[in-house]
């Protein structure tokens, strides 16, 4: 019974959301096209619920939805609203009821039943049931009356009078006497069926008398029924054959339909012995007998090619394919050495192992459409208490997501959407005077991206306003102001989400976005998923969840630590840094922390070994423990594997001992008394039986207590100590057997290794190949007096300029060193025009080379002549090294302008104070005395609006940005010819234009 | 108390004779490959794999705060039914016989016994009976993990 009766509320549930589905979508579109289809659906559906639960015996559910369906069919299409509310609220009323059938008797309905009869127009439609006595009490006429009155005013198919049975002799019957049949059968196309069935018949072919009578009940309204058994003496034997229902049943369906349907043989033949059954073709009985209405009530004329499947038996089925996924890896492993017939097996086993799991998973997959399905009636309601207008647009409501993780997902959704109404929604006039529609969208989609199912939840309401989140931040002291101003939106608005935000009082003051998002956010992470939020202000605000499709299995790198092996899943994994002992890279130590230098980003190190043996939480002190017990020339020794972990836009290196490679892993929960080990996420079993854990990133930083904050400060900061550290260096390099030459690091792209068979001649000119790009090979001879080669060596390198406007390398045959550039550089009267200056470097003459006029040499591209109807500016060049103020100043001069140069921002300003007016500022960042940032705050707090352009070798958009602050109006990096001299160009051609 | 014999699993552990209740008990395996949770107290072995399911493996020995031991041939595990408990078993040093004790066999344990001394947790004892060549004494399975996860809870000062 239990069983039937959870069955029954599943069946109910579904049948409920297709009413309320149905139902705002009359209450939508009432004139639709596909109306009348939603109509349909609606009333089936509520009509399926009554005949069920009249079936198990709920009479309150039966009742209840026996009067919705009167009123269903009582009313005029299109439904007025008004009848869609109260339909809406009978629905809600019965959802209760459907909850816990067994207790639905003991709740009241009475308010709810006159006002779905009040509305129903036209008196009973379709089966009724009249109380004669009472009828007979309350009407002047009595039963005559009652008698001419149903007579001239319905059509009766089917009139029965019910009495109690009673000894007649003794007394008139004294119950209620009731009147019942079907009234007004409904257009015609239905009729009544007298049915005679041979109930042994149908529990031979269909395996249950239970699913049959529903389906007897979804075919049609039953009005009679009755079993008839042969007469037998119960004390000797059991019943035989016959055993007859014998029923009518109100349906649309032609006879020869309804047996069909209902698995009896035609009317017109003999009824078939069960000994003589013959079998349906089985597609065709199952498919009737386990009806799934998940699409019935949409299909119900159409064959339906899914089965309904008990949850647990799907869980259990699960396991098991876990468990032959183990067998099959522990096969693997037994047999991986082998050559003979095994392997052809052992592969078998493989490849149907993996679509066995594979179709277990999708078994598991359920549309979205089922948990997005609730939101508009959410909405709706919502949004009516609130007094605004809001519309919920569906999309992708077909994406697939595991059982577990869509039930899970229910309740931050709706949180989600609860605020967007709530807090991101406007009020109608507010709208309006914005310019907005007085209607407010939320856009629900789901969409699968690289193998991740991503919800988004966008508005157009007022958004969320960052100022806020900022002194929100700065009130709680979550961050530093300087924090703040470095975080990019995404990360800002992050901060919503945190534990703290949320819980604030004024919550309005932050768009209210606050509320339990934490929770949300929580919940989130607990299905492996993220959250981030992006808002305009004023226009509105989006919320993109990313989750695992699956839960069950995933994919893992396997790694050992000593001993003991562990899963890291990768969906943690960014990359695997493999670090030789020869590597150039090196673990260092900043913020009593180790890190990596990854691609100029810092990345802070955690060693799993240590985390494993250090119980509790790092303490400072066993931080300085371990930094001090990784000697330097420890690293030489052996290779390091560094797993790159990334965690909701966190990075950090996690370093293992050996990596195993990546495997399909059965996730096991971890047991429940070990949940507080927050290193690990769960167990699983590998190929060879033993177990392994399986390692949670996150739970490794709270351990580790991984300071990120640290490694960001440091990133920016050593950045530009090594940026500005390498624009001051020369290399050192030679060609011919006499001159030293040097060029700045910061105009060298790279420098390649050539050997003379890699040299091809065209011409005259030479060229090599690199990276697939033919590069014209300068030759220093050539371009300045120096000295030639006799001979290729074998060995050469080309040096790889940046910013020259054709691929070229200059050709040298010894590399001698980087050197400082603090130098002061000589200039002679009668110096090459490839020539910046000379110096004296290693106690040898060295000659620096102008990038730009070599290059200009090279192509024979001739020096852009002056245009002499332009005026020559005057601008202040502003630089600490000797060697940037004379390139530059070349650069500038050549193009036509008259430069006067300061050394450092004090004396640029000093330079300002002489009265003399720029055209132009050009200033680099890094210098001495007065650096840059603090030159153009100076200047600006003087008044002084001459356009200022930033130079410098520092790169990035932070300081772009910080520039704009301290009031450049541009900013360039330094060295590329072209650039500067273009971008000089057009701030004078502005500044020529506004005057 | 009625008077059906009660049945005890019984295992030695140091020498001394220690028993569940047979009811209690789902298997006793030679399974003996742990793997270490890292972080989880002393007194738990590690996990185990029985066929495919994963179980939390504790140490008898650590859990009753006697020295621990090597992993012996003797050594086995004994599995507990998830009615005391979600999968998890403990290590014993040996398995002995099935032993059938009347209920009039049974006594409540007194703290002043001998073995009091020695085992540091007394509440882990449900009773003692008394065998005619030995005491044994009888465990309640189904406060094994709470010991765990309370020495858990302690480790994060």
């Amino acid at each position: 019974m239990a069983g039937r009766t959870d069955e029954f509320v599943v069946e109910a549930r579904e049948h409920l959301s297709v009413v309320e589905v149905s139902l705002l979508a009359l209450e939508k579109h009432p004139g639709a096209a596909d109306a009348s289809a939603h109509f349909g659906r609606c009333y089936r559906s509520v009509h399926s619920i009554k005949g069920d639960a009249g079936f198990m015996g709920f009479s309150r559910i039966h009742e209840l939805s026996h009067a919705m369906e009167s009123l269903l069919s009582g009313t005029a299409q299109p439904l007025p609203s008004s009848i869609i509310e109260m339909l809406l609220s009978a629905r809600d009323r019965l959802a209760v009821l459907v909850d816990d059938p067994a207790r639905s008797q003991s709740i009241d309905i009475s308010d709810l039943l006159p006002r779905l009869a009040l509305n129903t127009s036209e008196p009973g439609r379709g089966p009724f049931e009249v109380n004669l006595a009472a009828w007979n009490a309350s009407h002047p006429g009595g039963l005559g009356d009652f008698i001419r009155q149903t007579a001239t005013a319905r059509k009766v198919q089917h009139g029965r009078v019910w009495i109690n049975p009673c000894d007649l002799r003794d007394n008139l019957p004294t119950g209620p006497i009731r009147w019942s049949g079907i009234a007004d059968v409904a257009d015609g196309t239905e009729h009544v069926e007298q049915l005679v069935v041979d109930l042994f018949d149908v529990t031979q072919r269909r395996g249950g008398l239970i699913s049959w009578f529903r389906e007897l009940h979804r075919l049609g309204r039953s009005i009679t029924g009755q079993v008839r058994i042969a007469d037998t003496d119960l004390r000797v034997e059991l019943p035989g054959r016959p055993i007859e229902w014998w029923g009518a049943c109100e349906t649309k369906f032609s006879s020869e339909e309804l047996a069909h349907r209902l698995g009896l043989s035609p009317p017109s033949k003999p009824p078939t012995s069960a000994e003589g059954a013959e079998f349906q073709p089985a597609s065709e009985s199952n498919s009737t007998a386990g009806k799934s209405t998940a699409t019935a009530p949409a299909a119900d004329g159409e064959k339906s090619t899914t089965l309904r499947i008990q949850v647990e038996l799907l869980d259990r089925l699960m396991t098991l394919v876990g468990e032959l996924t183990l067998v099959r890896n522990q096969s693997l492993l037994a047999f991986a050495d082998e050559d003979g017939p095994q392997r052809a097996i052992i592969q078998r086993l493989n490849s149907v192992t993996s679509e066995l799991q594979d179709a277990t998973l999708r078994a598991r997959m359920q549309p979205v459409g089922n948990l997005f399905n609730r939101f508009p009636r959410m909405v709706r309601d919502l949004a009516r208490q609130l007094g605004k207008q809001v519309e919920i647009d569906l999309q992708g409501r077909e994406v697939e997501l595991d059982k577990t993780i869509l039930e899970q997902l229910s309740d931050p959704l709706m949180h989600l959407i609860r605020n967007s109404v709530d807090h991101g929604i406007e009020m109608p006039d507010e709208r309006v005077a914005k310019g907005k529609s007085p209607v407010g969208h939320i856009v629900l989609s789901a969409t699968h991206e690289d193998g991740q199912v991503h919800i988004q939840i966008r508005d157009d309401g007022k958004g969320i306003d960052p100022q806020a989140v900022k002194s929100k931040a700065l009130s709680l002291r979550l961050k530093t102001e300087a924090e703040l101003e470095r975080m990019t939106s995404r990360e800002l608005f992050g901060l919503i989400l945190l534990p703290g935000f949320s819980t604030a009082k004024k919550v309005t003051e932050v768009s209210g976005r606050g509320v339990g998002m934490d929770v949300v956010k929580t919940n989130i992470e607990q299905l492996e998923g993220t959250l981030n939020i992006d808002s305009v202000p004023g226009l509105g605000c989006s919320m993109v969840l990313r989750l695992p499709l699956t839960l069950a299995i995933i994919p893992c790198l396997i790694v050992t630590v000593g001993e003991e092996r562990f899963a890291v899943p990768q969906r943690d994994l960014e990359e695997v840094v493999c670090l030789h002992p020869q590597s150039p890279g090196r673990i260092e130590t900043a913020f009593e922390t180790e890190v990596y230098r990854l691609r100029d980003k810092l990345l802070p190190i955690v060693r799993l070994h240590e985390v494993l043996n250090r119980r509790a939480p790092f303490s400072p002190e066993a931080k300085a423990e371990i930094l001090a017990s990784q000697s330097p020339d420890m690293d030489t020794h052996r290779i390091e594997y560094i797993l790159v972990l990334k965690l909701a836009g966190r990075r950090f290196g996690l370093i293992v001992d050996e990596v195993r490679g990546t495997q399909e892993i059965v996730v096991k929960p971890l047991h429940a008394s070990m949940k507080r080990v927050g290193i690990f996420t769960g167990a699983t079993i590998m190929g060879d039986g033993r177990v392994a854990l399986i390692t949670d990133a996150e739970g490794i930083i709270e351990h580790a207590r991984l300071s990120f904050e640290a490694a960001k400060e440091e990133v920016v900061k050593s950045a530009a100590v090594r940026d500005a550290a390498q624009a001051h260096r020369v290399l050192l390099f030679e060609y011919g057997p006499q001159e030293q030459f040097a060029l700045p690091l910061i105009q060298i792209r790279r420098i390649e290794m050539v050997g003379p068979e890699r040299i091809e001649r065209v011409g005259d000119h030479e060229f090599v190949t690199v990276d697939g790009v033919s590069t014209r090979i300068m030759r220093l001879n050539q371009v300045i007096n120096a000295s030639s080669l006799d001979a290729d060596s074998a060995q050469m390198s080309l040096i790889l300029p940046k910013f020259v406007t054709q691929p070229m390398g200059i050709l040298v045959t010894r590399i001698v060193d980087t050197e400082s550039l603090a130098i002061d550089l000589q200039q002679h009267a009668d110096q090459d025009a490839g020539i910046l200056g000379t110096a004296i470097v290693r106690n040898r003459l060295t000659l620096f080379l102008d990038m730009h006029r070599l290059s200009e040499k090279l192509f024979g591209v001739k020096v852009a002549p002056l245009a002499a109807t332009r005026q020559t500016k005057r601008l202040l060049l502003i630089d600490d090294t000797a060697f940037f103020r004379e390139v530059v100043k070349r650069y500038l001069v050549s193009d036509g302008h008259e430069i006067v140069t300061a050394i450092h921002g004090e004396d640029g300003l000093a330079q300002l104070a002489k009265g003399d007016p720029f055209d132009l500022i050009v200033s680099d960042i890094e210098m001495p005395v007065m650096d840059g940032w603090e030159f153009a705050r100076e200047a600006r707090r003087r008044g002084i609006k001459t356009p200022m352009l930033a130079l410098t070798s520092l790169s990035g958009m932070q300081y772009e940005n910080k520039a704009k602050e301290c009031g450049y109006d541009s900013y360039e990096v330094k060295l590329d010819h072209d650039r500067l001299v273009r971008k000089v160009g057009n701030m004078l051609a502005a500044l020529e234009a506004t005057r | 108390m009625s008077d059906t014999p009660k049945l005890f699993c019984t295992f030695r552990l140091e020498g001394h004779l220690f028993g569940v209740d047979i009811l209690d008990v789902k298997e006793v395996t030679t399974e003996t490959t742990t793997t270490r949770i890292a972080h989880a107290p002393e007194e738990v072995r590690g996990l185990v794999n029985i066929r495919g399911h994963i179980y939390l493996a504790l140490d008898l020995r650590r859990l009753l705060g006697m020295p621990g031991t090597a992993i012996t041939g003797e050594t086995r595990l004994v599995l507990f039914k998830p009615t005391i408990g979600q999968a998890f078993g403990v290590f014993v040093d040996e398995i002995s016989e099935i032993h059938t004790a009347m209920s009039d066999r049974i006594e409540a344990y007194s703290a002043t016994d001998v073995l009091a001394s020695k085992l540091r947790r007394v509440d882990l004892i449900s009773a003692v009976c008394k065998l005619p060549d030995e005491l044994l004494v009888v465990l309640n399975p189904r406060r094994f993990l709470h010991i765990v996860e309370e020495r858990l809870e302690g480790n994060g000062e």
